[in-house]
């Protein structure tokens, strides 16, 4: 009896601070939501529903183009950081113990290191190389910060890979190009693509490194937003529009996963039932 | 396998061609909100070019990206004192008046001319707007506030701090003017015991501090008064206006006299685009354009032509539009020795940590 | 196998050139007076470190830790109790609760802090809508709460991984051993999961610390920071190079790099893969 009830204590405990957790990340969500319906440029005071920022979104406005540098940068960074960092990895974990760990440890600098140091170091790199500060700087940045993300997911599946499926696949007639995207690839897909979606997320979102490294030529959503935020006339309530649709996709790439999951364990035990 | 890399690369190519552009590219340092996007995409059109601006939120901010060498920029809107500070570091070019076909056709202000020709600056500037600092108030909350810059002047925004929530602009050259003028100082003072008093006068003050902040600050009323720049106060005033909402706020210049500042175009010595430029300005400056370009950003225009225009025919008639009143008293930024600069700078950190 | 080793190579090549190559320039601007944007002939001095004793950059760098310190405390408080309760829910359940944790993080962050602000303003939409009045733009409180608002997923994250990682077996033998709950907790799961609670810590302090939009959006601008310095030697102050200011910024970068190396190598000390950082 005594147990139960402390169970249920314990349980208590939890869901109270899950749901504060989830308050204080969903708020915000809900002013956002609240200002991309309502019919005020500044957003000082509700003004009545509207639905025109969202229209607004898609007609043409000021944030196009940011809006297009961001996917065009986060697409990209993502393809490129995902791939270099697959072969990295690979060759990461084919190292003996020693330096690998000492490869790791170089791999996390980046991830530990505050946004505004590693954004500052570019910011140094590219004025040394004399880079005109634009869309090719902020995509190596973007690279550079999200690849250790890529290669930091996909070398736990690589090293719970049979080190000898390699070599098997060589014995077996696969060239060494084959035996690396035949059997290995296949087997760290979802290292892969989890690492895929780390980078994506990082550079979706990013404002410091974009911030330092973008110059002239190059504005994302969240230096626009930086610079225009507080102006009565260059803001757009769109930016709030675009935020709640980017959040609408995502929870239902996140719902539909979980249902694709959920269906295929079902084949599954079909399958062994 | 193949197929997905070929895809791959494909959509790289794409994007890559997407973040290109082969027009060629106009590139500004602007301030927020200080030209109309409508004009600038027929400019745009016009001449089959892209004009991409850079927002800056303080003079110093201004130099600062066009000193850093990696982006070439065509064209800033520095104000005055800048302006002198980018000639000696190399960083504009001279103004070839005769490329400009509008020049002609408008005349600066007399007054203004007068102050900033002696600055040594005329050669290169061609002057956008021009405008005041002084005190935005909420008159909803505290319409007392109205008559207190009347009778104390200066004092209204420094000896209150206990009884209102202020704000200060959070620019060393503005902050420390408004000291300055506050003890019956110049603006410009050199003086270290007056600017020692001025550092004193700021930190014993209780301000919060922002840019573009303080103007909705206090419009919402989480601020009672700011200081701000006259046409922060006037484009919200006239975009309240345009869209029927009740104007709860109000700007007042002290009656002992104010800092007169005077934005211009410059070109940049970077600049690879000098012709485009010049039409650029030389756009700016034609009464079709220029007119709705005041009527947007809701600054004085530095020309009499337009400003009579403004007045008349598009209903600027707040007695505040007028930077430079008759009789009014009425001083600008000079650059001043680098030792001053640095010591402004000093003293806005020094105030703003003082909590 | 041994052939896919050389696949590492480039890899060493490109952190040398983005990490290597600045950390040298950062050393030489910060203990120099070497132009960034006009080099030249330079002289090497301390003379930046005079930037250290202005009682500005003082304060800035105890407001930087107290926030961030109080921060990431309050991240812990809550975050290790989710983090544990989550690792005792069913795997269906454990994962959709997570994705409900990163979804947040994929709205804008300036857009998150806009929100907040107009939460804390006693007169905005959200005392329009929801009838909420709360005063608390520009105080101490309100940049606390925001770094917990921004920050405490990352606290939750590492926990969660490294609990859900543990044997339950462990839990078992210790009953078996008479430990009760409290015991339990203390002395054999909390010690376990050590080394998620300090990468949870490194990876909501160190981003508390180093925020400059955080504090001039939630802190009226009463707040000079960390990251606010760095930002206005690096942006918004460096036009003069006889101001020195990107020297003091890249010297105040230095500083902030050193403590990034401390508390990497905390973390690398209980986590030599780096497993519990994402």
């Amino acid at each position: 009896m005594r147990k139960v009830l402390r169970d249920r204590l314990y349980k208590g405990i939890g869901l109270t601070f899950l749901a504060a957790t989830l308050l204080i990340l969903y708020a915000p969500i809900l002013v956002i939501l609240v200002l991309s319906v309502n019919d005020s440029r500044r957003g000082y005071a509700w003004e009545g529903f509207t639905l025109k920022w969202y229209s607004a979104l898609f007609t043409g406005s000021a944030l196009t183009e940011p809006i297009l540098n961001t996917l065009a940068v986060a697409f990209t960074a993502t393809a490129v950081a995902t791939v270099l960092g697959t072969i990295f990895a690979i060759g990461i974990n084919a190292l003996e113990k020693k330096r690998r760990v000492k490869m790791v440890l170089l791999n996390n600098i980046p991830v530990v290191n505050p946004d505004i140091v590693t954004a500052i170091s570019l910011m140094i790199v590219f004025s040394l190389l004399s880079l005109t500060f634009g869309f090719g700087t902020v995509l190596l940045a973007h690279i550079f910060f999200s690849m250790p993300y890529v290669i930091l997911s996909i070398l736990p599946a690589l090293r719970k890979l049979d080190a000898n499926l390699y070599e098997a696949g060589l014995d077996l007639g696969c060239s060494r190009g084959q035996a690396v995207t035949k059997v290995i690839l296949p087997n760290i897909a979802t290292g892969i693509f989890s690492g895929a979606m780390m980078a994506f997320t990082m550079s979706i979102d990013d404002f410091v490194i974009t911030y330092f490294t973008s110059g002239a030529n190059y504005m994302n959503v969240s230096t626009w937003l930086y610079s225009k935020l507080r102006l009565p006339q260059a803001f757009t309530p769109a930016a709030y529009a675009y935020n709640i649709i980017i959040f609408a996709v995502t929870i239902a790439v996140i719902v539909s996963s979980n249902l694709v999951n959920v269906r295929k364990e079902r084949l599954k035990n079909e399958k062994i039932g | 396998m193949k197929k997905s890399v070929s895809c791959l690369v494909l959509l790289l190519s794409i994007l890559v061609l997407v973040g290109c552009n082969a027009r060629p590219t106009l590139h500004i340092v602007n301030w927020g909100d200080y030209m109309d996007p409508d004009l600038i995409a027929q400019f745009e059109a016009e001449y089959h070019c892209k004009v991409n601006e850079k927002i800056a939120t303080s003079n110093e901010a201004i130099a600062s990206v066009l000193e850093a060498s990696a982006s070439p920029y065509d064209l800033a809107v520095p104000s005055e004192y800048m302006v002198q500070k980018l000639i000696d570091l190399g960083l504009v070019s001279p103004i070839d008046f005769s490329r400009l076909e509008h020049w002609e056709n408008v005349t600066v202000f007399p007054e203004l001319e007068a102050l900033y020709t002696p600055m040594g600056i005329g050669d290169y500037v061609v002057p956008y707007a021009w405008g005041t600092i002084g005190i935005l108030y909420n008159t909803q909350n505290h319409p007392e506030i109205g008559t207190l810059i009347a009778e104390e002047g200066w004092g209204a925004l420094f000896d209150h701090t206990q009884q209102y929530n202020v704000g200060m602009y959070d620019s060393s050259r503005d902050a420390v003017a408004a000291a300055l003028l506050y003890l019956g100082y110049s603006v410009n003072s050199e003086d270290v015991g007056q600017l020692a008093l001025a550092e004193q006068a700021l930190i014993s003050g209780r301000f919060s501090w922002g840019e573009d902040l303080l103007r909705t600050s206090v419009i919402s009323g989480n601020l009672d008064m700011a200081l701000v720049y006259s046409g922060d106060f006037l484009s919200e005033y006239y975009l309240a206006e345009a869209d029927g909402i009740t104007i709860g706020f109000d700007y007042g210049v002290p009656e002992a006299g104010t800092n007169v500042w005077m934005d211009a175009f410059v070109l940049c010595s970077s600049s690879k685009n000098a012709d485009l430029a010049y039409k650029f300005i030389d756009f700016f400056l034609q009464a079709d354009h220029a007119l709705p370009n005041y009527d947007y950003i809701g600054y004085a225009p530095c020309y009499t032509e337009y400003f009579q225009t403004m007045v008349t025919d598009y209903g600027y008639d707040l007695p505040v539009f007028d930077p430079y009143p008759q009789a009014a008293v009425r001083q600008m930024y000079v650059y001043g020795s680098d030792t001053r600069s640095q010591r402004v700078t000093q003293i806005l950190a020094n105030a703003k940590d003082e909590d | 196998m041994n052939r896919l080793r050389r696949y590492s190579l480039p890899y060493l090549v490109w952190m040398g050139i983005f990490i290597l190559i600045p950390t040298v320039v950062l050393l030489i601007l910060a203990f120099s007076d070497l132009s960034l944007y006009r080099p030249g002939t330079f002289r090497l001095s301390l003379a930046n470190f005079a930037i250290f004793s202005l009682p500005t950059t003082q304060r800035a760098i105890w407001n930087s830790f107290r926030f961030a310190g109080i921060a990431a405390a309050i991240c812990f408080i809550i975050g290790y109790p989710v983090a544990f309760y989550l690792s005792k829910l069913g795997i269906r359940v454990r994962k959709i609760l997570i994705s409900l944790l990163i979804v947040p993080l994929w709205s804008n962050m300036l857009l998150r802090i806009n929100a907040w602000e107009k939460i804390f303003t006693a007169n905005s939409i959200v005392t329009d809508v929801f009838g909420l009045s709360i005063s608390l733009v520009g105080t101490d409180a309100a940049i606390v709460l925001g770094m917990v608002a921004m920050y405490l997923p990352f606290m939750v994250f590492p926990i969660f991984s490294v609990l859900e990682k543990m044997d339950p077996k462990l839990v078992e033998a210790a009953r078996d051993l008479g430990a009760n709950d409290v015991q339990t907790f203390f002395r054999v799961v909390f010690p376990l999961s050590g080394g998620g609670v300090i990468s949870g810590f490194v990876m909501t302090f160190l981003p508390a610390l180093t925020t400059f939009v955080l504090p001039a959006y939630l802190g009226l601008g009463k707040y000079t920071l960390i990251g606010t310095l760095i930002e206005s030697k690096f942006i918004k102050e460096a036009a003069d190079s006889r101001a020195l200011s990107i020297n003091q910024g890249s010297l105040i970068s230095l500083f902030l790099m050193i403590l990034s190396i401390t508390a990497f190598l905390l973390v690398i000390r209980v986590d030599k893969e780096g497993e519990t950082l994402i």
